[in-house]
């Protein structure tokens, strides 16, 4: 018994954290449903990087001889060498998204830019608390609510904190029904939330679905060049799904590809989940911030819906809608309609909550850019 | 705490909305002029699914 014992006693107090962490995770993703796609990999993930001399990372045998453990491969290969599967998923969500709610109610698109407010305000609270430059704004893409963008940025920009900010990112977007609804109260009237918004969309012509994504990436790459692989893969997969010639392509990148790269993808963030980088006081304070980053994000986004509302004097926005301007999609959407419903059973606010959320996607992927690129050229 | 940190997030937040908000602006322009050019015609109130 002394193969067994010996290997017990070679876990640390802090793998035994891990094993922890790694089962909370599995719990939440099968017995709550939180993002399971991508915890469930994360959790397991965690208990594998963690066992001790684990074959699932590099070990050297014999004294010299190296061998490659899968999961570092994985992460080296997918993720340090091109961010690869980050950014080939955005191939699939592209592929996913049906912009016509948004193209048929343009002003929505406002709300994705207001909402990506927490971001900011996230990275000066880490700076406050004393973290660097680097880290503090790969801490404050939490509130970009959108793994692979949260994932690219941290490792672009070298944080040593990617395992946190994953884990965080897609802990909160599952508790977005959670964490807005006492957000909007916050900031809002019972009059306010009982503004009642009509639905005329105008229609949308293929020609506008198909101009659209080549536009938002030759606008986006040249106000941010560190998002083109970002948006440019987001909008290639919507091109595909949006030019009617290549549907079998579509599915495949709806479904196939996208399932593929996230099953890949949580197993291989993992790596960072590595017991002696993630079990550190820092790790809690970035969940605290992810929580912040949610919270002022749909702060933002109502305010500046009631902001919008002093310059219309008629048909105005219900605040609520801003909130929806966050890329937690759909969860955000269904969120403000169902608390629209409580408020007036006749008052449904879908599908301009749709168009607002479908925003936040672009809002998202350009905030990533643009971070990238003002942290690059100030640590310069 | 770090003040040039704290300086420099604050640059980059005034810059990032900024930036966020000029490429939405833009986009937001194009789009409504595509609608105007290609045709888009309003539609009656459409029923609404969950």
């Amino acid at each position: 018994m002394d193969f067994l014992l010996s290997g017990i006693l070679a876990i640390t107090w802090q793998q035994w954290i891990m094993y922890a962490v790694g089962i909370l995770l599995i719990y939440l993703a099968i017995a709550k449903g939180f993002e399971p796609g991508l915890l469930l990999p994360m959790g397991f993930g965690a208990i594998l990087v963690n066992l001790p001399a684990s074959g699932v990372l590099n070990q050297t045998l014999f004294g010299t001889e190296e061998t490659h453990g899968i999961i570092e491969w994985l992460f080296e290969t997918g993720i340090e060498a091109s961010e690869a599967l980050p950014i080939l998923l955005f191939v699939g969500i592209g592929a996913m998204i049906d912009f016509g709610p948004l193209l048929s109610n343009p002003k929505m698109f406002l709300f994705g830019a207001a909402a990506q407010f927490g971001i900011f305000f996230t990275i000066t609270v880490a700076a406050i608390l004393g973290f660097d430059l680097n880290d503090a704004a790969s801490i404050g893409i939490i509130g970009a609510a959108d793994g692979p963008t949260s994932i690219l940025v941290s490792k672009l920009l070298k944080s040593e904190y990617i395992g946190a900010i994953a884990v965080a990112a897609y802990s909160y977007m599952a508790l977005v029904p959670i964490v807005q609804p006492f957000a909007i109260k916050l900031v809002t009237t019972k009059k306010e939330r009982l503004i009642r918004m009509e639905y005329n969309p105008k229609s949308v012509t293929k020609t506008t679905r198909i101009v659209f994504p080549i536009i938002v990436t030759f606008i986006a790459g040249l106000v941010a060049p560190a998002s083109v692989s970002l948006v440019g893969f987001l909008m290639f997969g919507n091109l595909i799904r949006e030019c009617g010639v290549l549907n079998t392509l579509s599915e495949t990148a709806q479904n196939i590809l996208a399932n593929l790269i996230t099953l890949l993808l949580g197993i291989t963030i993992s790596f960072s989940m590595q017991a002696e980088g993630f079990v550190r006081i820092e790790t809690l304070i970035i969940m605290g911030l992810g929580l912040v980053a949610f919270v002022m994000d749909t702060i933002g986004g109502v305010l500046f819906a009631k902001l919008m509302n002093l310059f219309i004097p008629k048909n105005k926005i219900n605040p609520m809608v801003g909130a929806a301007g966050i890329s937690a999609f759909p969860m955000s959407a269904r969120v403000v309609q169902k608390m629209g419903l409580k408020e007036d059973p006749s008052n449904h606010l879908l599908m301009h909550a749709i168009s607002a959320n479908v925003s936040g996607q672009i809002g998202s992927v350009v905030a990533g850019g643009v971070i990238i690129n003002l942290v690059i050229e100030l640590l310069k | 705490m770090n003040e040039q940190v704290f300086w420099d997030s604050l640059y980059i937040m005034g810059n990032g909305m900024l930036r966020i908000f000029v490429v939405i602006l833009i986009l937001t322009s194009i789009v409504m002029l595509l609608a105007k050019f290609s045709g888009g015609k309003k539609n009656k109130t459409d029923s609404i699914q969950e």
